[in-house]
């Protein structure tokens, strides 16, 4: 078949990509660009592997019922996520993950702020010292930060409350009372995960000009109004990384309650994450688990996407 | 119409093309491994026309020897076992030198022993037998219900080998089979037992030599050794172990015969619940459930005399003996309303030696299990652990009487259903217990709600 005039390249060749055959358009642009396509191709292909087949893949097991040790399992449709609907365990878990969220994320946020505030400013001696400090628990795992909580909280041998008894307090059961357990959880992660958010927030204020601050204060601005008029609102996007991580960290909480409480006392502590991990690895129904999964996405995404609207909107300095 | 040479990939079009390149990759691993083609011979081979003829005269030996054969490498075994912690290093105390032992018997099979902690169990068992790795033997708990499908049958090969049936508690191998089929040889069997503090009892004016017979008893002991700081019982109130021995002390029962219904909110159950209930919030003699759940648990309690009796397994008490200076009662658990041996039962369970279904070398494994069953075997590696033996024919510690003691208390064993949904069953259980004995819900009303979830569980089975 002949190929019409407008389809030749200027050197006279067939313009594939014009004839409808894009591919040797493809391949030609790969030619070109080899290297550069060659180094991206080991970690585009991890990416895919563990990241966009597993994605696709859960979706799949989330009709499907059966243990992931065994060879056969069975195609039952939407029925687990009817499950997850009415079991009582499940919205227990989802009530307990938001509870989480809204108590660890503000919290991260506005602790964070201030004392990056106060060692970025300086109104505290040795501010090296402090970010050092404040920063240290995130390198410990989350099994250590575990095992050192147990034994702090310990209501009889705990340092904790010998410090209580020590000024006449009774003492303290915190991780074993469902009232108080996973707010005890809540503080223990913010103690080990702050210190990201609090260099995050202090890279955010020295990148933030001077001369924008000192205007503020000749225009006769005080501390509290430079802070929250100024500094905050340029911080914005940092914020806004800090809440969307935050965000999804916390529906994402597991290690903590795995090693500390179990999901307990009476399942007070548990997690989506924790009965996700149950469901796949001990009570042998990896469609419950995948299905539990797609549903802790369509939880996170939406608000992700609700918070980089509020949050996100563009500006400049 | 130009052309720009120099045109960069559309995103589109690189990920259709990348998406296409990974797949094809991705099947092609997954494909199996092409076998080799013979190698086609020059021209066919002719049948020979007659048969050959028989040399007629011998062969001559080639005058120089012939070189011996290299000698065969040994098979490797993999084998995995959940650590009894209480007895210290379980591999370096008591399973290399077994293994050991049977290397230097058997040079031609190697065995590897790792240790697989309990917590992490059934990530790592998931995990290998999903892809079909892992270990050749397992060491088998009541978890061998939802992981029997991924092990090799054994019944064949125990009807041709030395091992009988009746070596070994019958518990023991209702502990080992599922739907009929036997999926691991008995090893360990082990049950709890009342312990309590000699010397608490004496400063009490209670009967240092004799536990408390009946539940009447022990609660009176209970009462007499709470005061100030100090507690007669110590036990989580979310204990997988014990607190669901309770009701079944009162001639309750968790399921109906065929495992289609929670049966716990019987009647009689239901007044095992209640005394329970009772010596945590009414009578007080039992440390607080918030208290004894959190470090250093129920063992560490007594052994800081700080509760004056509990329950454990063999293997808690040869390590305490280590640790206190006073001595330790053992014996068996106070009687329920319910006749024996039901009205003292207490947890107790087999754990059993398996074959992966997917190993190369059943047979090795085969000749290691059946090593691991001599009494040579047991003795050096359960014996090391403090436990007891699945065989009613190997008494390990026949001169010490307090184990002499634990060993009589597997009259009262009583085990776990080997089920698939075991673990979801417990989570359900201990849940709910807990929930009722830290008085977040009312008794009657906890309960009810254990067994709605419980049967819901065995609905959908």
């Amino acid at each position: 078949m002949e190929i019409p005039l407008s389809a030749k390249t200027a050197d006279g060749r067939p313009d594939a990509q014009a004839s409808g055959k894009p591919t040797s358009s493809i391949w030609a642009a790969i030619r070109n660009n080899l290297i550069c396509y060659g180094c991206l191709a080991p970690v585009l292909t991890l990416f895919f592997i563990y990241r966009v087949l597993p994605f696709f893949w859960a979706i799949g097991l989330s009709v499907m019922e059966g243990d992931v040790v065994s060879q056969n399992k069975l195609y039952v449709g939407l029925k687990n996520y009817g499950t997850l609907a009415t079991d009582r365990v499940t919205l227990k878990v989802f009530s307990n993950s938001v509870k989480y969220v809204l108590t660890s994320v503000p919290l991260g946020v506005i602790v964070a702020l201030l004392i990056a505030f106060l060692i970025g400013n300086s109104l505290v001696r040795r501010p090296g010292l402090y970010r050092g400090v404040v920063y240290f628990p995130i390198l410990a795992s989350g099994a250590a930060v575990a095992q050192i909580w147990s034994y702090i909280l310990a209501p009889r041998y705990g340092v904790l409350s010998y410090l209580l008894s020590a000024f006449g307090l009774s003492r303290l059961a915190l991780l074993s009372n469902p009232r108080t357990a996973l707010y005890t959880l809540v503080m223990i992660n913010l103690w080990r995960g702050i210190g990201f958010n609090v260099v995050l927030f202090m890279a955010s204020m020295l990148g933030i000009p001077d001369e924008i601050k000192e205007a503020a204060v000749i225009d006769g601005a005080n501390g509290r109004q430079v802070a929250m008029r100024i500094i905050i609102p340029l911080m914005r996007p940092v914020i806004l990384f800090a809440v969307v991580m935050g965000t999804i960290g916390a529906f994402q909480m597991f290690d903590l309650v795995y090693v500390m409480t179990s999901g307990g006392p009476a399942y007070s502590t548990a997690t989506m994450v924790w009965y996700i991990y149950n469901y796949a690895f001990r009570y042998g129904n990896i469609g419950m688990a995948a299905a539990m999964g797609v549903v802790l996405l369509l939880v996170i995404a939406p608000i992700s996407f609700i918070q980089m609207r509020v949050l996100g909107r563009t500006f400049e300095y | 119409m130009t052309i720009n040479q120099e045109k960069a990939i559309s995103r589109r079009e690189f990920l259709i093309v990348g998406a296409a390149t990974i797949s094809a990759a991705g099947l092609a691993a997954c494909a199996p491994k092409a076998t080799e083609a013979p190698a086609e011979p020059d021209e066919p081979t002719e049948a020979p026309a007659e048969p050959t003829e028989a040399a007629e005269e011998p062969t001559e030996a080639p005058e120089e020897p012939t070189e011996a054969p290299a000698p065969v490498e040994p098979v490797t075994v993999l084998m995995w076992k959940g650590p009894h912690k209480p007895a210290g290093d379980e591999t370096e105390l008591c399973a290399r030198p077994t293994l050991d032992e049977f290397e230097a018997d058997n040079p031609d099979i190697k065995v590897e022993f790792e240790e697989t902690p309990w917590g992490e169990y059934n990530e790592k068992y998931t995990a290998a037998f999903a892809s079909q790795t892992g270990a050749d033997i397992y060491y088998m708990a009541a978890f061998i219900g939802r992981f029997a499908p991924n092990l090799l049958p054994l019944d064949e090969l125990i009807e041709s080998s030395p091992i009988e049936h009746g070596d070994f508690f019958e518990g023991a191998w209702k502990d080992a089979t599922v739907n009929q089929v036997t999926y691991g040889i008995p090893w360990i069997t082990s049950c709890w037992f009342l312990m309590w503090n000699k010397k608490m009892f004496e400063e009490h004016d209670l009967d240092p030599d004799n536990p408390p017979d009946t539940a009447a008893d022990f609660l009176e002991a209970c009462q007499t050794l709470t005061h100030d700081d100090q507690w007669g019982y110590s036990v989580q109130t979310n204990n997988i172990h014990e607190t669901k021995r309770w009701p079944v002390r009162w001639g309750g029962k968790w399921f109906n015969e065929d495992y289609t219904k929670c049966t716990i909110d019987s009647p009689e159950a239901m007044e095992g619940w209640q005394f329970l209930w009772d010596c945590f919030n009414k009578h007080q003699v039992f440390m607080p459930g918030d208290m004894a759940a959190q470090e250093p648990g129920p063992y560490g309690f007594f052994r800081d005399e700080i509760a004056g009796m509990f329950v454990a397994a063999p293997p808690h008490m040869k390590r305490l003996r280590e640790e206190v200076d006073w001595e330790i009662g053992v014996g068996p658990m106070s009687k329920g309303a319910a006749p024996e041996p039901q009205g003292r039962y207490v947890y107790g369970g087999t754990g059993s030696l398996s074959i992966a279904g997917h190993t190369e070398n059943p047979s090795a494994c085969w000749e290691v299990i059946q090593y691991l069953e001599t009494e040579e075997a047991v003795t050096s590696w359960i014996g090391c652990l403090g436990h007891h033996s699945s065989s009613t024919k190997i008494l390990l510690y026949p001169d010490d009487p307090q184990m002499v003691a634990a060993r009589e208390a597997m009259e009262f064993m009583h085990t776990e259903p080997i089920k698939p949904w075991l673990e979801q069953y417990r989570d359900i259980w201990t849940a709910n217990t807990e929930a009722f004995l830290l008085d977040l819900v009312p008794l009657e009303e906890g309960v009810q709600d254990m067994v709605a979830q419980i049967d819901e569980l065995l609905a959908s089975q």
